[in-house]
């Protein structure tokens, strides 16, 4: 929602763009491929990694431009890496703001101070503050540039079927309706996709009681970008406000319905610009400041049971919803993206077996059960759900103000990559090995002598890390070798020793280790293991 | 397990159990209920000055 006067496109600071409806040379008949259908930032990260891998994509977008508002406005770490291996991360750093620290207060006193894992072996910083347009808009200058994505906007899926070996989408434009078919198809249609509904699909979970108004503001405010939470503050008695620095000069500023107030009430204008100026009269700002956009939200934790259904895999906020405390939910689904958008490329140049396409759901949805874990200790924090949550909350900021402890209470627990244990696209751990990271895990940062980093010497496919003499194995597009010294730091950070190896996936996850060199033999079974090749082949 | 781990399990299980008395005996219970959680654990702790030092701090900032 904006003032009254601007719609709801009309920002104080950002240009929204206009996409034309497709032209009279747009087929509307004929096989795809892959359609992914919604150009929201995950779907236009699911369709660069497709492009990237050499597979060409349909995107469409029932929009004539980008998602109103800030939205969600915390990338982490986890998700530049991502940005970089699709092409996209260039105009990211320029603009995003990074951080590192967050601050929580209780009745104006400070009772916490953290600060995510950074060193000077990570390439990025743990989190970056960017608003969802923005993020929107450096993604289409990739999916604009990029000769393998056809995007239509104003393009809306009005239904899906089921083919033998594919789906057919119907399709609705200013033009008309039409009809085209692909091998596969990506949902990736928002929280409420119409093609969830389409299937019959449901999303199940819980819902939370407690809604929050997040409210953009243009102001000069001189404070570094850091989180800060407000407890229990004289602007909000009782309640939580939680405040985030944006580029040019826009402020976000969460707060807690106060009890009995209705959404509706809540999102009024009126409303709106009394609860922002009480905050920033607690936050000590007494200069001006425009009030650019607001919405309503409220926490749940919902996902599908299987993020596959046929031909169709759902992607992002289509197949889980999760609460924004830990800024979990662009970053989950951006993690959808690139694992759904590797492996089915794989699968669709003949490098994988289908098999493969068989671990998209418990590893990303194994990832966004461990995000409700996590993401429901800070809801319950954050806005407790009972009596007894909300006691022992009062408690332990109470106690806070005393005891450093307790306010570690107060920590949100910020997204950290999942490890896919026991995934069939990872091959089982070696038991002997007693440290370093784990098949599974995303492959840690570290500096290397030359100035860059680990991540920067990985192929475009699996890479065959190594400390000393690397084996002689066959490479090419799908496997390169990085042998490292086992003196270099790197050996450091992931505790290696000379003989040691891991094979890492195209998405910087590791697939296999060893602790003696592997012959050619042994990589080539692992990745037949990891991509389902043997069943290619047979 | 780590302390805070320990502590955030606490913190869980005592909100739940909070619910759970309250669900069962009405709010009036809860605070009888939790000093008499007080009174079983400075028992279990058997260090009185402790206890009495924190019954102190523990009004501060309500």
């Amino acid at each position: 929602m904006r003032p009254a006067g601007r719609s709801e496109t009309d920002s104080l600071y950002f240009t929204y763009p206009q996409f034309d409806a497709p032209g009279p040379d747009a087929a509307r008949q004929g096989r795809h491929r892959v359609i992914v259908a919604g150009a929201g930032p995950i779907g236009m990260t699911a369709a660069l990694s497709l492009a990237a891998e050499g597979v060409p994509v349909l995107l469409l977008d029932r929009k004539d431009t980008f998602n109103d508002g800030s939205r969600a406005i915390c990338i982490a770490r986890s998700s530049f890496h991502i940005l970089e291996r699709i092409g996209a991360l260039s105009p990211f750093l320029e603009k995003a703001l990074g951080w590192t620290t967050g601050r929580s207060f209780y009745r104006g006193r400070q009772i916490l101070e953290f600060h995510m894992p950074d060193s000077p072996d990570e390439k990025f910083r743990p989190m970056y503050n960017l608003q969802q347009q923005y993020i929107e808009a450096y993604l289409w200058q990739a999916v604009a540039a990029h000769p393998l994505i056809e995007t239509r906007w104003q393009t809306e899926v009005t239904g899906v079927s089921d083919l033998d070996d594919g789906v057919t989408v119907r399709l609705r434009d200013p033009a008309g309706d039409y009809s085209l078919s692909a091998d596969w198809l990506l949902a990736a249609d928002g929280a409420r996709s119409p093609i969830r509904a389409m299937r019959g699909l449901r999303l199940r979970g819980a819902n939370y009681e407690g809604r929050y108004v997040i409210a953009d503001v243009q102001m000069d405010h001189d404070y570094p970008t850091i989180r800060r939470a407000l407890f229990d503050p004289a602007c909000r008695p009782g309640g939580t406000v939680l405040i985030h620095r944006q580029p040019d000069n826009i402020w976000r500023i969460d707060y807690q319905l106060q009890e009995g107030e209705t959404a509706e009430e809540a999102t009024r204008e009126d409303t709106v610009r009394a609860s922002v100026a009480a905050v920033l009269k607690d936050i000590g700002h007494d200069g001006p400041w425009e009030l650019e956009w607001w919405s309503v939200y409220s926490a749940n934790t919902l996902a599908l049971d299987d993020y596959r259904d046929g031909r169709i895999f759902f992607v992002g906020d289509s197949a889980h919803i999760v609460p924004i405390f830990g800024v979990r939910g662009l970053n989950n689904g951006l993690a959808d993206a690139q694992n759904i958008g590797w492996k089915l490329a794989w699968v669709l140049t003949g490098r994988a077996g289908e098999g493969l396409l068989d671990s998209y759901t418990p590893e990303r949805r194994g990832a966004t059960l461990d995000v409700f874990a996590n993401a429901t200790k800070s809801t319950r924090f954050m806005t407790p759900p009972t009596r007894g949550w909300q006691i022992l909350r009062d408690a332990a900021l109470s106690l806070a103000l005393q005891e450093e402890w307790a306010g570690q209470l107060a920590n949100p627990r910020q997204m950290q990559p999942y490890t896919y244990a026991d995934s069939p696209a990872t091959l089982p751990n070696d038991q002997a090995w007693t440290s370093g990271p784990v098949p599974g895990a995303v492959i840690p940062s570290a500096a290397l002598a030359q100035g860059d980093f680990l991540t920067d010497r990985m192929g475009r496919g699996f890479t065959l890390l190594c400390f000393g003499k690397a084996p002689a194995v066959t490479t090419g597009p799908d496997l390169s070798v990085l042998a490292l010294d086992p003196i270099d730091h790197a050996a450091a950070v992931l505790g290696a020793t000379a003989g040691n190896a891991w094979l890492i996936r195209p998405d910087l996850h590791i697939a296999a280790r060893w602790r003696d060199m592997p012959s050619e033999a042994a990589v080539q079974a692992a990745m037949d293991h990891v991509t389902a090749r043997q069943e290619a082949r047979t | 397990m780590t302390t805070q781990s320990r502590i955030e399990a606490v913190y869980e299980a005592l909100a739940v159990a909070i619910d759970t008395t309250e669900a069962t005996a009405g709010q009036s219970a809860t605070p009888v209920y939790l000093a008499k959680l007080v009174l079983a654990l400075a028992h279990a702790m058997d260090d009185p000055a402790k206890v009495m030092q924190l019954i102190d701090q523990c009004r501060n900032d309500l």
